[in-house]
């Protein structure tokens, strides 16, 4: 302080007009700062409004937004796993049907491919072999194979006609691609008769409890397996 | 102070969120709004619609989907020609405060997430509850109903001539409805005297059982039996086969023999 004053009383007659120029500048330097300030505040105004946001007057709705993103999120999340169960629950639900399918075609065959196999005409042998043949496959279609000429010769011999019929049929199991089916079933045996103006002959009837498997060979149900239930 | 704070990120975002590339941006804002004013109603449509067939188009199913796709087109028309008109805006746009107005009501925001998560979740509820559960109930029902019906046709089929009574009484209890009150008619008036007398002993052992159908509360299971029979006055037993087709209801939480019918 003491310097100073004596620094102002030794300088103020040449000082002076030093003085006010540098207060001039600095006052112009101010103005020109607040202008820029002015615009920029105005930029800024312009900015938020062609957004949108207008976040100034309501400073709060970046939280409240930020909440409604995380909702968002959790909604899409929540839809996304529910929609993965449900699309599960209907390929489950779908296997299960098919299954059911499965089975019921396969009964259905099972019936057919029985009645055919219990269906013996002594006049026509080989057509007999090759329907039966024809519903094989695997060790059964084997087996009937190397028994075929036997089976001709005896159906020839026995000179008779038999006519299969299922009575009721269903599925015990399935093992691989194998399902096992029992069936019940009848042959009425009709002997034949050279002279059609006899008295027609008394048929009989004879039962028969079989376990088949069946395999599904190109889409087509086969028998695999034929035997008596014991 | 820390208002001025959260102003200046909120500035800093938008800087940032329009800086790169100003028409990018913009169209993928538009996209977001456009999927937030349609999602929400697909997903609640496509829910009903799938309800519907899961039920197997059945009323109830179909009023479902009425409701939730019917909802779901009045929700997108209101929201795309009403709202507009009135507030100048979609839900999607002021959501993403695309637009000026903020117009879209705290309830409309949620409703806009919870409708979805509550279709689909009505969607998958009703497939557990009702598809799911058939399923492994027909299942069940395959493995119960035919080690049921073996036991049965051996329970029904066996007995000795001291102590018969009791065991067509025990074998009673397998069965139900018509079927119960002839057995025990039959029991009383012809098996029962006829083993005391004669002194028969049937002896029936299950050698094979298959499925002709089954449902939830039904099934027809065919029961291969074979049968000895012994008498007082013939010493030789005699062998028999037989096929029983075996009917199964199920009855308050159990399965009951309700049919007993030998095929041959």
């Amino acid at each position: 302080m003491v310097f100073g004053r004596r620094s102002r009383q030794t300088a103020r007659p040449d000082r002076v007009e030093d003085l006010r120029e540098q207060v001039q500048r600095a006052r112009a330097a101010a103005d020109s700062a607040a202008a820029a300030a002015r615009v920029a505040a105005d930029e800024a105004e312009t900015e938020r409004g062609d957004d949108g946001a207008s976040a100034l007057p309501e400073a709060p709705t970046g939280r409240r937004s930020a909440r409604y993103r995380v909702v968002v999120a959790a909604a899409v999340v929540a839809c996304l796993g529910a929609g993965a169960v449900a699309v599960q629950t209907t390929l489950d639900h779908r296997a299960t049907q098919q299954s059911v399918d499965a089975d019921t075609r396969v009964l259905a065959f099972t019936e057919e491919a029985v009645a055919r196999l219990l269906s013996t005409d002594t006049d026509n042998a080989e057509a007999y072999v090759e329907r039966v043949l024809a519903d094989s496959t695997g060790d059964w279609r084997t087996e009937f194979e190397q028994r075929k000429t036997a089976t001709i010769d005896t159906m020839r011999q026995a000179g008779n006609r038999t006519a299969g019929r299922t009575l009721a049929a269903g599925i015990e199991g399935r093992e691989n691609e194998t399902t096992t089916a029992l069936v019940s079933a009848t042959a009425q045996t009709t002997p034949a008769t050279a002279d059609p103006a006899a008295a027609a002959p008394e048929p009989q009837i004879q039962q028969y409890q079989i376990r088949v498997g069946v395999t599904m060979v190109d889409d087509q149900p086969k028998l695999s397996s034929v035997g008596f239930v014991q | 102070m820390s208002t001025a704070v959260d102003v200046k990120k909120e500035d800093l975002d938008i800087d940032s969120d329009l800086s790169p590339d100003d028409d990018a941006t913009s169209a993928a804002r538009r996209m977001a709004a456009v999927a937030v004013d349609v999602l929400p109603a697909v997903v609640v449509g496509v829910a009903g619609l799938a309800l519907a067939a899961v039920s197997n188009f059945a009323v109830w199913g179909i009023a479902a989907a009425v409701v939730a796709i019917g909802g779901a087109i009045l929700y997108v028309g209101w929201n795309s020609v009403v709202r507009r008109r009135r507030a100048g805006s979609t839900a999607g746009r002021t959501v993403l405060g695309s637009a000026l107005d903020r117009t879209i009501s705290r309830a409309e925001r949620l409703a806009l997430c919870a409708a979805p998560v509550v279709a689909v979740g009505a969607l998958v509820a009703v497939q557990v509850g009702v598809q799911r559960a058939d399923d492994v109930s027909i299942s069940d029902a395959r493995a119960t109903t035919v080690q049921l019906a073996s036991d049965g046709a051996a329970a029904l089929l066996s007995y000795t001539p001291e102590t018969v009574d009791e065991d067509l009484d025990r074998a009673s209890g397998l069965l139900t409805g018509d079927l119960l009150n002839s057995y025990r008619q039959l029991a009383g008036d012809v098996v029962g005297p006829t083993a005391k007398d004669k002194g028969v002993t049937m002896q029936a052992v299950p050698v094979g059982a298959s499925v002709e159908s089954v449902a939830p509360d039904t099934a027809r299971v065919l029961v291969y039996v074979n049968q000895t029979t012994t008498m007082a006055e013939t010493p030789e037993p005699s062998q028999t086969q037989n096929v029983v087709r075996v009917t199964l209801s199920h009855v308050d939480g159990a399965w009951l023999i309700s049919g007993f019918d030998p095929l041959f």
